[in-house]
């Protein structure tokens, strides 16, 4: 494990950076050194770097496979994923140059070599990214990130990462990226909780697995859970608790946070869009998958459902309303029909138990020319009672059933 | 000797009741059915429950008078001016409300299902003209 490095930015000023409503940089140091625009998908499209323009292009799986496209169509650098973590490059105006990458176990490209077998350029990381012994035409590529965008910050998709070791700027989940079991998830602005060795941050927004694991095992960049390039399909994406400023990205999952924890929950569905849930507070301790599944959902509805049909729906709202989150103020609303059902209760109890109401009945049905006995009439209230249990209950069922398809298929 | 024969007879009525309750149920779920697929609000699902159970009690409870036309045309009667005021209050008193829980129907359900038992029975006597005594056990 490698302490805390301290921010010592070597580059610009990074307080002049400017950054859009989706908390994405769009200007480095005040749009002097940099600018950018971003596609409705919040990726990176095209950077202006005084004036020379370089637009990025994205394969279905979300991997910047061209850059540099020019108003005629000539790319600067084209990128083919190559099993095992490689990469096919074509660079230079229309692809005069061709090499390959090599990855390491984290996913970086020490070597690269030519057709002609030959050694293209050679380059060593220390543990946070910085670049070391290089030689030849280095191009580095941190955990597979490169410098596209600014020579000292590796483009990763969701964050820029600085080679001093710590993100600029802090994950945008907020607390919901805290682990309080972890200490090292404290600092929002550590990079693979301070463990640059064994993880990666593939997306900017959560460490897992070294790359293999993460990126090749789990799919690979065209798999379904090894989407690393960004926030699209995989299991590195961060749906809603990784908000900027309450918002969703477009595109994100609905599964698969793991809080940069390396902890991930659920299955991505494709993209959203629009408002999401408010991010769940940390929680300490395993956590229960089926109770947030939907199915868990769902038959919480059904129950509040069937309740609702079956008691009194504020009744059963304040009682539900309690459990799920875990105050008795919604309680202090069930006073009034709270005891409006134990006066019920009470008074069914009552004419049950009591003999003389039993007496009154008989007295009554006899009166209206009825000959019947006391045992009849407990008779008679049984018979109701099973009446009014069965229909009762067929009617419950029926809601719960309803409501649970209904939120199904929701 | 006796006693199995009441036994039997109490065992070969239950029998009767619970399958009458049942039809009762399969009833209220297929009248419940119908107002889903209508569109109209939980709080009928109450009517439903509010009418089967009362008149499934009193149809069970005179069991030994269904072959008398008299009982079915006071039933008749008193189930439609259950339903007429049923659909009054539920439709019209209680417009506002879409949801009315069963439980808090269940103590009028009682005790309509004990007037019903005087009503049929004072509404059949009117029909045939003929007073009688009836043995509730």
């Amino acid at each position: 494990m490698i302490p805390n490095r301290k921010h010592h930015s070597a580059r610009v000023y990074p307080e002049r950076d400017r950054r859009n409503a989706e908390n994405r940089l769009i200007k480095v140091d005040g749009g002097s050194t940099a600018s950018y625009d971003y596609d409705a998908l919040g990726r990176m499209v095209e950077q202006n770097r005084s004036g020379a323009y370089t637009q990025l292009l994205y394969s279905p799986t979300g991997m910047v496979v061209e850059t540099g496209l020019t108003p005629n169509g000539q790319y600067q650098q084209l990128r083919v994923p190559l099993p095992g973590g490689a990469m096919a490059i074509w660079s230079g105006p229309g692809g005069s140059i061709f090499f390959y990458r090599h990855a390491d176990w984290l996913g970086s490209s020490r070597l690269g070599s030519t057709p002609s077998r030959t050694t293209y350029f050679d380059v060593a990381y220390a543990p946070f990214g910085e670049t070391y012994a290089s030689s030849g035409s280095a191009d580095p590529a941190f955990t597979s990130q490169r410098q596209d965008t600014v020579s000292g910050l590796y483009d990763f998709p969701a964050r820029e990462y600085s080679i001093q070791g710590r993100w600029p700027s802090p994950d945008p989940a907020g607390l919901a990226a805290v682990d309080p079991m972890n200490p090292q998830s404290w600092n929002r602005y550590a990079y693979a909780l301070n463990d640059p060795t064994d993880l990666v941050d593939p997306s900017g927004l959560g460490s897992c697995g070294d790359f293999i694991s993460c990126v090749i095992d789990s799919g690979g960049p065209s798999g379904n859970g090894g989407d690393i390039f960004f926030f699209g399909v995989g299991s590195f994406g961060h749906p809603c608790p990784h908000l900027y400023d309450g918002g969703c990205y477009i595109g994100s999952p609905n599964g698969g946070d793991d809080n940069g924890t390396g902890r991930s929950h659920g299955n991505s569905s494709g993209p959203t869009m629009g408002p999401t849930p408010a991010p769940r507070p940390p929680t300490i301790g395993p956590t229960t998958d089926w109770s947030d599944s939907k199915q868990a959902m769902c038959v919480a509805q059904a129950v509040k459902a069937v309740g609702k049909d079956l008691i009194f729906s504020d009744v059963f709202s304040a009682v539900s309303d309690s459990i799920a989150t875990g105050s008795l103020s919604p309680l202090k609303d069930l006073l009034s029909a709270g005891t409006a059902v134990t006066a019920v209760e009470q008074t069914a109890d009552y004419v049950a138990g009591q003999r003389v109401i039993q007496a009154a009945t008989r007295g009554f049905l006899r009166s209206q020319g009825f000959r019947v006995s006391a045992s009849a009439i407990g008779r008679d209230a049984s018979l109701l009672g099973k009446w009014a249990g069965v229909v009762g209950l067929a009617l419950s069922t029926k809601t719960g059933y309803d409501a649970y398809n209904a939120c199904m298929s929701n | 000797m006796y006693e199995q024969l009441i036994r039997k007879k109490r065992k070969h009525l239950l029998t009767w009741e619970n399958f009458g309750i049942v039809i009762g149920a399969l009833v209220a779920l297929a009248l419940v059915t119908i107002t889903d697929r209508r569109g109209m609000p939980h709080k009928w699902h109450t009517a439903i429950f509010g009418t089967i159970v009362p008149f499934g009690f009193v149809m069970s409870r005179f069991r030994m008078r269904w072959n008398r036309l008299s009982f079915w045309a006071a039933l008749t009667i008193c189930l439609a001016i259950h339903t007429a005021a049923i659909w009054i209050f539920f439709q019209y008193v209680l417009s506002n409300a879409q949801t009315i829980g069963l439980l808090l129907w269940l103590p009028l359900a009682f005790i309509e299902a004990f007037a019903l038992l005087v009503v049929v029975k004072r509404l059949e006597e009117k029909l045939t003209g003929k007073y009688e005594s009836l043995r509730l056990d």
